[in-house]
């Protein structure tokens, strides 16, 4: 696929160390702009590594981060990006109200639009005088999804936005969150172990198995280039180009990469995302 | 950003408020009732604010057999309590500031809006450092200025443990100290105990050190040689104003004598220093009018070691290292 715009985010090569263990290994990446992406893999696959590095919390051992034309090793938090943690650290003593003041003092320089934040806590329900330390997880997780929104971001960085929301709460962030970028056009990265939060919301891919980025782009065409074939279990697939093959006790599956020929007694269906994401998932894992 | 980090700390900050006020009242109550004891007693007024030698002796005489026991439990307990006051303060300012943070995650909040790390750290300092100094400035000078009258009635140098750490510039320094190795301590250290165990051991130690160590020779101490009055009893030694360091028996030729045998009081001490061979009396002091070049000394070393502790835990630094050792491997 050429990329005709330019990447909104960009990893040359990019690796991090931690001790012996890499948590990311030569990942390259391009993200174009207004694409609300996936980054799946299973835990310890090096998502959260990555959006760190985007940040500027942490700096890679290798390779080069580009993130809106800066740095982040260099210059920290890029101004046009926003970044909301797993855990949606938010100052648990403070009031709503307090929390919002607190949002806009550390962004005096930035682009601050406080009374878009204020507009979506109010859209959310939640009480200015209310204590941040009583709120639901999911309204801890809309707050911290308006303050990020509130930097009118031009990329939003999300790590497992939607973890530890129960199912009505997932679809409200969700829903923000899908609307507010449809709106403002802004690319979204967020990251998540459950592939099924996202298969409707995105139309980007990035799944990182072992550190190291395994598939990476359009869903639509990565779904074009793929093909899945079922047959009786006894009829074999020549392997190239097989990604991941199952077999159970009649049926063979298999996730085969580009186009080619069918083989006899097999038959040929366009896959779903998660058939992609399975089939690459376990590919790193009949590899090892 | 100055008003985040107040209203993070804001209740530290009025709990160490609230300790220092209670400190100052019962320090103001205490020489009220010693000046009143005094005064009550015959002693000038002129006396109270400056203990002279004359002072001294008519508060003696005054209070001969008289003086409440109250006074002298209250001066050294006091002096202990004001000792730990920096330090408390210190801690409480200094204790949640950043290691609250990152416990809580909100470093990585405040970190990924627009404030740099600098800006962060230094502003966090800034709002929680001040008002260390700020409470602990009333503290010095209300403790100097409460014990004062307490030089009449129990002979203390302010240059000793514990008036000096807890008067004038030293516990402004002590405070700053123990806020430094707290707060920077949060930076580097995970857990809730390591800043406070690493405040106070440090804190400690450093008093402890500065106190035995080093102050006794912030400057050259001086000798004092009294000559000895053979025909009286007591052989006219006295005390010599100051920090008394050492005292030693000196020959005709000067050679400190250790033993001189005349200590069991069977022979008038005159008659028997005489025979000893003993000429002299030699006292080692630091003069009590350096004390506020001996604060200044004092003050600037916790200064130095506080600005140590902070750059050691200077995030950007901490995070480099953190770096250097993600890439040592295997």
């Amino acid at each position: 696929m050429v990329e005709t715009e330019r990447a909104v985010l960009r990893l040359d090569g990019v690796g991090k160390q931690f001790r012996a263990r890499w948590a990311l290994r030569d990942c390259s990446l391009e993200l174009p702009p207004g694409r609300v992406c996936a980054l799946v893999g299973p835990n310890g696959a090096g998502k959260t590594t990555l959006l760190t590095l985007a940040t500027g919390l942490r700096r890679p051992s290798s390779g080069r981060i580009d993130v809106l034309g800066h740095d982040p090793a260099r210059t920290g938090m890029p101004t046009g990006a926003s970044f909301v943690a797993q855990h949606k650290p938010l100052y648990r003593s403070f009031r709503v109200v307090e929390m919002l003041r607190a949002a806009a003092a550390l962004n005096v320089t930035g682009q601050w639009d406080g009374a878009y934040t204020a507009r979506l806590v109010d859209q959310a329900g939640i009480g200015l005088q209310e204590r941040v330390r009583e709120l639901s997880a999911g309204q801890r997780a809309r707050i911290a999804l308006a303050i990020a929104l509130g930097r009118r971001p031009s990329l939003l960085l999300l790590d497992e936005p939607l973890a530890e929301l129960d199912p009505l709460a997932r679809r409200q962030v969700l829903g923000t969150l899908l609307a507010e970028a449809a709106e403002t056009g802004m690319t979204v990265l967020m990251s998540s172990h459950v592939l099924a939060d996202l298969e409707d919301a995105c139309d980007h891919l990035v799944l990182l198995r072992h550190g190291r980025v395994r598939l990476a782009g359009d869903i639509d065409a990565l779904l074009d280039t793929h093909r899945r074939l079922s047959g009786r279990a006894r009829d074999t697939l020549p392997r190239t180009a097989v990604v991941h093959t199952s077999t159970t006790a009649r049926q063979t599956t298999a996730l085969v990469r580009g186009p080619g020929d069918t083989p006899t007694g097999f038959q040929v269906d366009r896959p779903s995302l998660e058939d992609v994401v399975l089939a690459y998932l376990q590919e790193a894992e009949d590899a090892a | 950003m100055i008003w985040l980090v107040w209203r993070r700390q804001r209740a530290a900050l009025l709990t160490a408020a609230g300790i220092v006020a209670a400190c100052c009242i019962v320090l103001v109550g205490g020489r009220a009732a010693l000046v009143a004891h005094l005064l009550e007693h015959g002693l000038a007024e002129r006396c109270i604010d400056a203990p002279s030698e004359a002072c001294r002796s008519t508060a003696t005489t005054a209070l001969m057999g008289s003086e409440p026991v109250t006074f002298a439990v209250f001066l050294g307990p006091s002096e202990l309590v004001l000792l730990a006051v920096p330090l408390v303060v210190g801690l409480l300012a200094g204790i949640g500031l950043f290691q609250r943070e990152l416990d809580e995650g909100t470093d990585v909040l405040a970190l990924t809006q627009s404030v740099s790390v600098t800006r962060w750290w230094a502003t966090g300092l800034l709002v929680a450092g001040v008002p260390v100094v700020l409470l602990l400035v009333p503290l010095g000078l209300v403790a100097g200025w409460a014990y004062t009258p307490f030089e009449l009635i129990h002979s203390f140098s302010p240059l000793e443990t514990p008036l000096f750490e807890s008067s004038g510039l030293a516990p402004i320094a002590y405070g700053v100290l123990a806020f430094a190795l707290a707060a920077g301590t949060g930076l580097v250290a995970r857990g809730n105990l390591a800043p406070a165990v690493v405040a106070v051991s440090g804190y400690v130690v450093v008093m402890f050190v500065l106190a035995t160590v080093a102050r006794p020779q912030y400057l050259p101490a001086e000798t004092v040689r009294l000559a000895i009055d053979f025909t009286r009893p007591d052989a006219a030694i006295r005390d010599v104003p100051g920090w008394t360091l050492g005292r030693r028996w000196v020959d005709a030729q000067g050679a400190p004598r250790i033993n001189t045998g005349c200590g069991d009081g069977s022979r008038p001490l005159g008659q028997c220093l005489r025979d000893a061979g003993i000429s002299g009396y030699e006292v080692r002091t630091q003069p009590n009018s350096r004390y506020w070049v001996f604060q200044l000394i004092e003050t600037a070393i916790l200064l130095a070691l506080s600005a140590v502790a902070l750059t050691l835990t200077h995030p950007r630094l901490v995070s480099r290292v953190k770096d250097r050792i993600d890439l040592l491997g295997r």
